[in-house]
């Protein structure tokens, strides 16, 4: 994986990890650790999106980050509810919310591919290996205006067959004079 | 968008805003129209891209191709008789030996795809093998049913990729 994404990954789990442990040792009620979760996410993808070379608080940037964050808020909602029904702290909650620290990886690699109108970005759940792919984009930028080779690279042990057949049909994916052909 | 079997059911997918801004784009419709057709391209590839992924594990190779019907349209598709054949399944049927005097397959193997699965798996022959001189009552296969899979998994990313295409061009 790449080295940069993995350090926002363990950042974000240090961070989610926190706040479960307050909800768990109820220092903080289910509605108080929603909103702590949804801001640790936001300024999550925004750390991601800047460490991926867009700023944050451009149109686009926040364009990019309104709809990553929406969707990751929309997993959360159903998360809050299940926790808010059930009677006690439950241990697969912990794993679940880890989950959450791999969706970073969508607005970093949104950056990272100069915001290429790419078909998919490692880490978007499109894959059978869903948020766990490791997976990268590698651009090639040529000669010309907008001219672009883009490979989907598999992580070393990325097996999953979409990841397979995402490596040989995107190799290259060719964007020329800003239209994929 | 439409794979070759099924492009009917678009008409049935819930649409998802797609946000224009205002200043850089809404009053260049060269660009929105580009952003457009890139999204469209670039989901008809990641329509290929899971097709594809049905048969990584088959030793014959099957190719899909994209072709393009209209402005803003995309068919993905192929004309391999087997990939078809288990995309439709086949209903119970009869089998009788032609060029020999019997029948024989092994049984107790494992499929290398699954019905709504867009990947596929090593598989396994089976082991135990029969041999019949007699017709054989085949259960049929069950549909795979990949074209529609992929058309309900991509219609709902679809909004996405052409926003990112959107994106792209401010």
């Amino acid at each position: 994986m790449d080295e940069r994404l993995r350090r926002l990954i363990i950042r974000m789990l240090a961070r989610i990890g926190g706040a479960m442990d307050a909800l768990e040792a109820e220092r903080i009620t289910p509605q108080q650790w929603a909103a702590q979760f949804a801001s640790v996410l936001a300024q999550g993808h925004a750390d991601a999106l800047r460490a991926g070379g867009v700023n944050p608080a451009s149109p686009v940037g926040r364009a990019v980050l309104t709809r990553t964050v929406a969707t990751q808020l929309h997993f959360l909602s159903g998360f809050q509810a299940v926790i808010e029904d059930a009677p006690q702290f439950e241990r697969g909650w912990k794993a679940r919310a880890g989950m959450y620290a791999e969706s970073v990886g969508a607005p970093y690699w949104a950056g990272r591919t100069k915001l290429l109108p790419l078909p998919a970005l490692p880490k978007d759940g499109s894959t059978l290996c869903k948020t766990r792919c490791g997976c990268a984009w590698e651009v090639q930028q040529l000669e010309g205006d907008n001219n672009y080779d883009c490979y989907w690279r598999r992580g070393k042990r990325d097996s999953c067959s979409t990841c397979i057949a995402r490596e040989r049909a995107w190799a290259p994916l060719r964007i020329r004079e800003g239209r994929v052909i | 968008m439409g794979t070759a079997a099924n492009q009917g059911r678009a008409r049935d997918m819930k649409a998802r805003a797609i946000r224009i801004p205002r200043d850089a784009l809404i009053l260049n419709p060269e660009r929105i129209a580009r952003a457009v057709e890139n999204g469209m391209q670039a989901a008809a590839e990641g329509v290929r891209a899971d097709f594809y992924a049905t048969t990584n594990t088959w030793e014959r190779g099957v190719s899909f191709t994209i072709s393009r019907p209209g402005a803003f349209r995309r068919i993905i598709g192929t004309d391999d008789e087997i990939w078809t054949m288990l995309n439709q399944g086949t209903k119970p049927h009869l089998i009788y030996p032609r060029r020999a005097k019997a029948l024989a397959f092994a049984t107790g193997g494992r499929a290398k795809t699954k019905p709504r699965v867009l990947g596929s798996s090593a598989g396994s022959q089976g082991s135990t093998f029969v041999t019949t001189r007699g017709p054989v009552q085949h259960p049929g296969t069950k549909a795979r049913e990949w074209d529609t899979t992929a058309q309900k998994k991509w219609q709902q990313e679809l909004a996405t990729v052409v926003q990112r295409s959107v994106d792209s061009e401010v």
